[in-house]
């Protein structure tokens, strides 16, 4: 493989920047019809890419009255905790079922694969979570997923991978497992550890309908569920329901854009700074698994 | 930690499982449902309260009172209700409103009803669901709004709610005046197994609409009522201009072409399809008057008269396109027309009306579909406590109140100086307000509907013309106040079915022939078993 020639650098130019604007193109639209003026959006009838009377009418309204801003805060807790206590839940069963011998570990990789294969469907889970006390409560939101299969299996593998030659030298000097574990195998497992983070974290942030299951009280609502009432509820102009006084909300498509804006930003933002370790950590997964 | 079953639980479970597959099955808000013979049950005595006179009277029959402006506030009959905290669950179609504790609409609400209302809700999307779990874990609140039709309906109500049949049937109901208010039509809805298992959120009958933008057909010097078929295709294409970037519709108008052809239903969804004479149930695809419905829409689809991406495109869009006025027609239920208004507050010249469907050559009756008659009814659970019963039943009763009185104030505005200021009698929420009032109240129960658009004269005179001039046209359901299990259990995946078959025909994907095979399989599968459970009731 030589240089290329100008041309061919151009032609691969051409191609990525257009593959770049492919992506780039309608997240522009969804910000700039969020804040795009109602005419400019009736003009267009429906997506605007530039808009010369820019407004926050949307992010006024979709904030104002303290509900979504509360929700964010709910949605933020569960998603700090809920990641907190999955890691170490599934770090410490992966580890388990990642070392030959530990008590019983074959049947435990079995149930866990269960799990994988086998939903148990929303009526058990309801009464299992009502029967649980966990009804009305954040942790009916933790608890139930709290470890995922799919996670387990990946970081095991991971685990597998790293030579027992380091385990066994730690032995050696006199390290316990545990030590092992948080001295030894975590230190090397920053990009696997990670990557299931950004799923777990990802999940829990994303999560509507368990909540929407097992909160009551709407004032316990994570983002995700508040976000949803505008979203769906905002859309059957057409069907048989009266919605209540909707007319002195900003266009429709401008407010649900406003609300991909706010619900995407803090993934958006969490993302650059888990990147470099993303490809790395689901391939050696993949490959050594 | 095994949970622990009562026979009761079993078979409310039972039913709630069921509710899965059929979340379908009404499609989209069309909750009008077919119920179980209300042969012997006597329906609620119909006595209409009135808390102001109407600016447009109620007439004809089933038509909704129009006003001008606010009327001045007067307290209607009902008292505020003592008692111990009622819990409800219902659904919603808005965005949700702040928690109690900083809503000063919810609390004012509560301190004028005398009695602490507990409101859990949902999106409307999600509510199958969650009813499904709720009744499931047999853990229910005072009240639930039921929407919709399941599995197994009679068995579910009788096993979780109260049969309120001694409280409300005859004149019992004139104990709750608000109550009796509301029209038989959408009490028939309630009535299963010949009990009455509820109260009604009901709804205007007009059902679907062909809206108009009577301003851009003006101003093609165009009538605003086609009278034939051949006029309505002159109109399309005279309000099409390709190049211009200007369609007249965004969206096969099928429900219209069907009326034209002296035809009711829905489609998709095909409610209001089964018509009866005589006893006679019939389904409106296997008539040939559907099949000439079929040839007149690819007819009107090859005039290229409709937008280039109609297929799939969702509401949002379409109403988007009609008030851009890149097409002159969208259409939806006769609920949202208020909701136009404000969406095209910058349109200049705006002006929306409802067209009726001609009749094919000009000549003889004309038809509608009637829209349903309730959007859900909220059932009492299962109680032996009288006094609870009427306890919540008089919660019910003040959350009808009527238009006009102080407590339809409270229920829809709030406190003035808090949640809504005076713009000469009409009550204009403020900026809080808009939100707190987002609290389902209404979703769980209010009086029939009434046409007011604050400052609007025009838009209130549109609507009541539209309901005066189609109201009488509608053609009565004859599946209103029966249940058919069948079509409770099978009818919704077969009749995805042949929704798509509709929709490939539609496009020009597939000849207008292929309705044929596809309704005769429809009715061999669970067609005709629908019909026979119908006609059985209806005789019996």
């Amino acid at each position: 493989m030589g240089e290329p020639s100008k041309l061919g650098f151009g032609a691969r130019g051409l191609v990525l920047g257009l593959g770049c604007l492919a992506v780039l193109v309608p997240f522009w639209a969804v910000l700039i019809t969020s804040i795009a003026s109602p005419e400019e959006i009736n003009r267009a009838g429906g997506f605007v890419l530039w808009t010369n009377e820019p407004t926050l009418d949307s992010y006024r309204a979709v904030l104002s009255g303290g509900v979504v801003t509360r929700a964010l805060l709910v949605s933020a807790g569960i998603t700090a905790v809920g990641t907190a206590l999955s890691l170490v839940t599934t770090i410490a069963l992966a580890y388990a079922l990642s070392r030959p011998g530990s008590l019983l570990q074959k049947p435990i990789l079995l149930m866990t694969v269960f799990t994988l294969l086998f939903n148990p469907g929303i009526i058990p889970m309801y009464l299992t979570v009502k029967q649980l006390g966990l009804l009305d409560s954040y942790l009916a939101l933790i608890l139930p997923v709290l470890v995922n299969a799919f996670n387990v299996i990946v970081m095991r593998a991971f685990f597998q991978g790293i030579p027992g030659e380091l385990r066994e030298s730690a032995y050696i000097d006199g390290a316990g497992e545990m030590r092992i574990l948080l001295r030894i195998v975590l230190p090397l497992s920053k990009a696997v550890v990670s990557v299931i983070g950004l799923f777990y974290a990802v999940a829990y942030w994303n999560a509507f309908f368990s909540a929407m299951l097992y909160l009551q009280s709407s004032e316990k609502w994570p983002l995700q569920l508040v976000l949803r009432t505008y979203v769906v509820n905002n859309t059957p102009i057409g069907s048989d329901q009266l919605s209540s006084n909707l007319e002195n909300l900003p266009p429709q498509i401008s407010v649900q854009m406003a609300i991909l804006v706010i619900s995407v930003l803090p993934i958006l933002g969490i993302y650059p700074f888990i990147q470099k370790h993303f490809a790395k950590g689901l391939m050696v997964g993949a490959v050594k698994g | 930690m095994a949970p622990t079953f009562s026979r009761r639980h079993v078979l409310a479970l039972g039913a709630a499982t069921g509710l899965a597959p059929l979340l379908g099955a009404c499609g989209d808000g069309s909750p009008s449902s077919p119920n179980s013979s209300t042969g012997s049950v006597k329906l609620p005595t119909y006595k209409p309260v009135t808390a102001a006179t109407p600016d447009l009277a109620a007439e004809p029959a089933g038509v909704s009172p129009g006003y001008f402006t606010y009327p001045t506030a007067s307290s209607a009959a009902s008292q505020p209700v003592q008692g111990e905290a009622v819990t409800a669950l219902t659904y919603t179609y808005d965005p949700i409103a702040p928690a109690l504790g900083s809503n000063p609409y919810w609390q004012n609400l509560n301190s004028k009803l005398g009695t602490e209302l507990k409101i859990a809700y949902v999106p409307s999307t999600d509510y199958k669901s969650k009813v499904a779990t709720t009744i499931a874990s047999g853990d229910l609140p005072d009240m639930v709004a039921v929407q919709g039709v399941v599995q197994q309906m009679p068995a579910m109500l009788k096993a979780t709610f109260t049969d309120l049949t001694e409280y409300l049937s005859g004149d019992a109901v004139l104990a709750y005046p608000n109550l009796a208010a509301l029209p038989t039509d959408a009490w028939r809805s309630t009535v299963y197994d010949q009990r009455i298992w509820g109260i009604p959120v009901p709804r205007a009958r007009v059902g679907t609409v062909l809206y108009t933008r009577a301003d851009l057909l003006a101003k093609a010097g165009l009538s605003l009522q086609p009278n034939s078929w051949a006029e309505f295709k002159e109109m399309a294409a005279a309000l099409t201009d390709e190049r211009a970037g200007r369609w007249a519709f965004g969206q096969i108008p099928f429900n219209t072409i069907l009326e034209m052809n002296g035809i009711t239903g829905n489609w998709p969804g095909g409610t209001g399809a089964w018509q009866a004479e005589g006893g006679v149930f019939t389904h409106s695809g296997t008539t040939p008057q559907f099949m000439q419905a079929l040839e007149n829409t690819v007819e009107l689809m090859k005039s290229g008269v409709m937008h280039p991406d109609h297929a799939g495109a969702p509401n949002t869009k379409r109403n988007a396109w009609m008030l851009a006025g890149t097409t002159a027609f969208t259409i939806g239920g006769y609920a949202g027309w208020g909701k136009f208004y404000g969406q095209a507050k910058d349109v200049p010249g705006f002006r929306l009306t409802g067209m009726l469907s001609p009749t094919r050559d000009g000549t003889g009756t004309q038809v509608r579909t009637p829209g349903p008659t309730l959007s859900s009814f909220t059932a009492v659970a299962k109680t032996d406590n009288a006094n609870r019963i009427k306890q919540i039943l008089k919660v019910l009763d003040w959350l009808c109140s009527p238009f006009g009185s102080s407590e339809y104030l409270a229920l829809r505005y709030g406190v003035e100086g808090q949640t809504f200021n005076r713009n000469g009698s009409d009550p204009t929420l403020t900026e809080g307000g808009r939100s707190q009032i987002f609290l389902p109240v209404r979703y769980l129960a209010e009086a029939s509907p009434v046409i007011y658009e604050p400052g609007n004269r025009q838009a209130v005179q549109d609507q009541h013309d539209h309901q005066v001039a189609g109201v009488p046209l509608a053609v009565a359901d004859p599946t209103l106040g029966l249940y058919s299990e069948t079509a409770a259990s099978k009818g919704a995946s077969e009749q995805q079915e042949l929704d798509s078959v509709l929709l490939e025909i539609q496009l020009g994907n597939k000849p207008v022939s292929a309705w044929q095979p596809a309704i005769t399989k429809f009715m061999d599968r669970v067609g005709n078993k629908i019909k026979a459970e119908y006609e059985e009731q209806a005789g019996g």
